[in-house]
């Protein structure tokens, strides 16, 4: 737009009479008195807007920081993954943060540091040296030497935007690179440092630029003018308009000094748009469209988005990469002209080719499962505006390895497994968290990648069948009145309970165990038994149990309930297990581990918490079963695709009419819950094992599940019973025998027990003495 | 009458190893007594095909299940014997790499570098740090008893008794019975109101 040319009249009248001149004069002076009125307005205004001048800013989400340090589970891809989305260059010469090479077995690498919310993480350079998935060793350069850890920046997942749709990065004006003040500077307002806010040499060098050029090729506006414009004007072009922000720049100047506008600006400016979100200021337009930071940025690069406060849109390079060229070697060619930099350095920034994003980087498109959330636990300590607009920074525990490769591996797993063959009907969810903290390391709400409607991890509250059955072992493990070895009837009964018809539960397939022991019967998942053992436990001590593995609502009191028949969500489902693998530690599932200001500055963590629910010898026992089931039981499928992780412990679950298919399970690192089902509820032809099991298989192979090193507790102890369980010791049989723990005043009803009964050739002879 | 049993003996044990395997589909846990006895050994019979496992606990080993119950030497090799240089790296292609060195006074594994932080956040005062850096610890070495008193013990100095118990437990429950440590954690545990 070309500034001012025209000029206010001064008001004409024609004079007549003294007293007539008196009456103008007066008026006059009122006008002027009025517009100095305005004027003290106005820089009363500016003085008191600027001085306060805060920016509405987004909350910026980030995933889990890669730790990497000698014997951490990460393998080279993972490492260079993290690396490429964080926006490194894989480089021949490691010069600046933020490059990295491989060679072999090893990635080199220049972090870049970063503001954590316990302390300043710096930037260093480090080799890693991997063995297989796994990093073996790693170290630094002469002056840093051996470097035990290193925690590369959080990845951004996600923001949280104000209403306005603006997004920024603030920057101090120390942290901006010189050039690119001078390619602006050069660019937009060449006089910047010498005017007092508005420039009439520069207005009046545009004038002949444009008039010699017959259009518009140069603007007169100040960088103050435009500051001034861009925060407190509308677009209209009125010269009322003009003259405000004449004045309004003209007193910026007067009440702040040279950086503080320039820092405004830098901070201000549009330069980019992507949806309905704004991209303003220069920090975040470097990680717009490069993926990296300002100061990382060459002079080419910062002359292309010194190019862009003329028109975004028009010079966008993703988009016009040859607008953009060219925009950037008129900002060089200026540069050079004014003496920034040298002819050389010129050239060799002419030359550069464009290196843009191909694609800006996905926002909030990435992982809404896991984003509704993060929304839920911070909802308990932030309201809405305050996420929108104070710029908070989110630390979150996703980890983005465990997502992406679950997110990779759940479509085709879900499709693996589908009867009908694929038809697209069959959902999931998936819940992974961390053992033993209880983060959430991954959710998917769905069985498509980054699915973003239902969220079925949160929101598909289903019957858990036989995924409830370790509550009621573990209830009447912690009795004390049974051991493993218990023995069990698997038989019909008919139960009859107050205001519900009477109840005939059966086993799948219908078959009929007879008496069994209590190990099996939960590793193989047996209705009946688990019917025997829950009525005879309790059904208010099974569902205590629930409670205090962390299920927050109502147990229903109903014999049902021993085979599944209460609602839960995939989530809640994880924190049952989620305290099985904490070995009867209950740690509340955690999304958000700290927030921060948008400078790095505490303001709230959420730390680890963790609380003993089931003593951890009740707990040892369960897990054996547990690590049975993979062994002996319902998920002895799973063993050979399993094998480098086991032993494993998990759990399959089937309802009614196969309308769900559940398996939760863990190891030593990761607890995994799968379920499936469709959204209708009807017949999805799986079971547990058939379904669920094969991909959470899937899933956890591809993440290396670790096995489970679950330590015996000091005071249980092995002992040897009779293979056959028996009521009646003298139908005991004891040539062969297994091996269970118990603990000492639990020990095995002497019926069965093998263990120390008189001696072996006792035994031997009494029983084969009738040969 | 031995002669008598000991074909009859041989056979029964032999057909019940067999027909467990094939049979009811709980292998594992089958635990042959009787061939343990000497009396087979000495006779000409060959061994079962069943291999024998002692019948007496060591626990570790008489889990069925394959390293249910690892022993310590059973541990995954989780580091390359920090601080001891592994073997020297080939030279980088371009970049000097120098061979890793140990600095003195430089921690060699991360957790004992996250202590370090912690000792420095504490005499700094500022205890919600020392936190948070040693639950970094935790997460990185998360059955190390002493990292997770360390986290127990400034939960109790912020005033945060029942977090401080609720950890210490944890704590407990990875520290071998009558060790310096346990015994520490259960004093400790004594100390919160």
């Amino acid at each position: 737009m070309n500034p001012s040319t025209r000029r206010a009249q001064p008001p004409s009248s024609l004079p007549r009479a003294n007293q007539g001149f008196a009456w103008v004069w007066s008026l006059l002076g009122l006008a002027m008195l009025a517009f100095a009125a305005w004027c003290v307005k106005i820089d009363y205004e500016i003085r008191r807007d600027f001085e306060a001048l805060q920016w509405e800013l987004p909350a910026r989400i980030y995933a889990r920081p890669l730790e990497i340090y000698a014997g951490a589970h990460v393998s080279a891809a993972q490492l260079t993954d993290q690396l490429r989305r964080l926006g490194y260059r894989e480089s021949s010469e490691l010069r600046n943060p933020g490059e990295f090479q491989t060679s072999g077995n090893r990635v080199s690498l220049w972090t870049r540091g970063f503001e954590f919310w316990d302390g300043a993480e710096p930037s260093l350079y480090v080799n890693v040296e991997f063995d297989g998935n796994r990093i073996r060793e790693m170290w630094g350069d002469q002056r840093t030497g051996m470097v035990p850890l290193v925690r590369l920046e959080p990845a951004e997942i996600a923001l949280i935007n104000p209403g306005n749709g603006e997004d920024r990065v603030p920057i101090s004006l120390e942290d901006v690179p010189p050039d690119l003040v001078e390619a602006i500077i050069a660019v937009e307002d060449q006089r910047f440092y010498s005017h007092f806010g508005v420039d009439p040499i520069g207005i009046l060098r545009a004038l002949v630029a444009n008039l010699r050029a017959g259009e518009i090729v140069q603007g007169g506006s100040t960088l103050t003018q435009q500051l001034v414009k861009n925060l407190y004007l509308n677009r209209e072009q009125t010269l009322r308009r003009k003259a405000e922000e004449a004045l309004m720049a003209l007193a910026l100047e007067l009440h702040f000094s040279k950086d503080e506008i320039l820092t405004a600006y830098l901070n201000e400016v549009f330069l980019g748009q992507q949806g309905n979100r704004a991209i303003h200021g220069f920090a975040l337009a470097a990680e717009f469209y490069f993926s990296r930071s300002l100061d990382e940025l060459s002079l080419d690069e910062l002359a292309l988005l010194a190019g862009l406060p003329r028109g975004a849109s028009y010079y966008n390079p993703m988009r016009f990469p040859e607008r953009a060229v060219e925009r950037r070697n008129v900002v060089l060619a200026r540069m050079l002209s004014q003496g920034y930099i040298s002819a050389p350095d010129h050239e060799d920034a002419r030359a550069a080719p464009l290196r843009v994003n191909a694609r800006a980087p996905r926002q909030n498109a990435g992982y809404p499962a896991f984003m509704e959330l993060v929304r839920q636990d911070l909802a308990r300590d932030y309201d809405a505006e305050a996420l929108r607009t104070e710029g908070l920074r989110i630390f979150t525990t996703l980890d983005l390895h465990v997502q992406n490769t679950m997110e990779a591996t759940l479509e085709e797993a879900v499709k693996a497994v589908e009867r009908p063959v694929s038809e697209g009907k069959l959902e999931a969810a998936v819940v992974i968290t961390d053992a033993v903290t209880g983060e959430v390391r991954a959710v998917a709400g769905g069985r498509q990648r980054g699915y973003a409607g239902f969220n079925r991890a949160l929101n598909a509250v289903r019957p858990i069948g036989s995924l409830v059955k370790p509550a009621v072992y573990l209830a009447a493990l912690e009795s004390g009145r049974f051991t493993l070895a218990s023995v069990l009837s698997d038989r019909p009964v008919t139960l009859q309970s107050r205001g519900a018809p009477a109840w005939s539960p059966s086993n799948y397939d219908d078959k009929i165990f007879g008496d069994v022991y209590l190990h099996d019967a939960l590793e193989r998942s047996m209705n009946l038994a688990t019917v025997d053992l829950g009525m005879q436990v309790g059904l208010d001590k099974v569902g205590e149990m629930l409670g205090r593995l962390g299920f927050e609502r109502e147990v229903p009191q109903f014999p049902s309930v021993l085979l599944g028949s209460v609602d839960m969500a995939p989530v809640e489902v994880a924190q049952l297990y989620q305290t099985l693998a904490g070995n009867g530690f209950r740690s509340p599932l955690r999304t958000v581990e700290a927030v921060t200001t948008p400078t790095g500055e505490p303001l709230e963590r959420y730390g680890i918490e963790t609380e003993q629910v089931v003593d951890t010898a009740s707990m040892y026992l369960l897990e054996y079963a547990l690590q049975g089931v993979f062994e002996r039981g319902t998920a002895q499928t799973a063993r050979n695709r399993l094998d480098a992780s086991l032993p494993l412990a998990g759990k399959t679950g089937t309802t009614n009419d196969l309308r769900d298919s559940w398996f939760a399970g863990y190891g030593d690192d990761l607890v995994g819950v799968v379920w499936l089902g469709n959204d209708d509820n009807s017949d999805t032809g799986l079971t547990g094992a058939t379904g669920a099991l094969r991909v959470w298989t899937d899933i956890m192979r591809a993440l290396d599940i670790q096995p489970r090193l679950t330590i015996p507790p000091a005071n249980v102890v092995w002992q040897s019973v009779a293979l056959g369980p028996v009521r009646d010791g003298a139908q005991r049989d004891c040539r062969l025998t297994t091996s269970l723990p118990f603990l000492p005043g639990r020990l095995p009803d002497p019926a069965v027990n093998c263990e120390d009964d008189g001696s072996f050739m006792d035994r031997l002879f009494n029983r084969f003495g009738d040969f | 009458m031995l002669t008598r049993v000991l074909p009859i003996l041989c056979f029964s044990l032999l057909s019940a190893c067999a027909g467990m395997d094939g049979g009811r589909g709980i292998p594992a846990p089958v635990e042959d007594r009787s061939g343990a006895g000497a009396a087979v050994q000495g006779s000409s019979v060959t061994t079962p095909a069943q291999p024998t496992q002692p019948a007496t606990p060591p626990a570790a080993r008489t889990n069925p299940a394959r390293s249910v119950v690892p022993g310590i030497d059973d541990l995954p090799p989780r580091t390359v014997a920090p601080g001891i240089p592994a073997p020297q790296p080939a030279p980088a292609p371009l970049e000097p790499a120098p061979a890793p060195m140990t600095m003195p006074g430089m921690p060699a594994t991360p957790e004992a570098a996250l202590l370090m932080e912690v000792d420095a956040a504490l005499a700094a005062g500022d205890l919600e740090r020392a936190a948070a850096v040693a639950e970094r610890a935790v997460r990185i070495a998360p059955r190390d008893a002493n990292l997770w008193y360390r986290l127990a013990s400034i939960r109790a100095r912020q005033g945060r008794t029942d977090e401080a118990a609720g950890i210490a437990r944890r704590a407990l429950s990875f520290a071998a019975p009558d060790t310096p440590v346990a015994r520490e954690i259960n004093d400790f545990l004594g100390t919160l109101p």
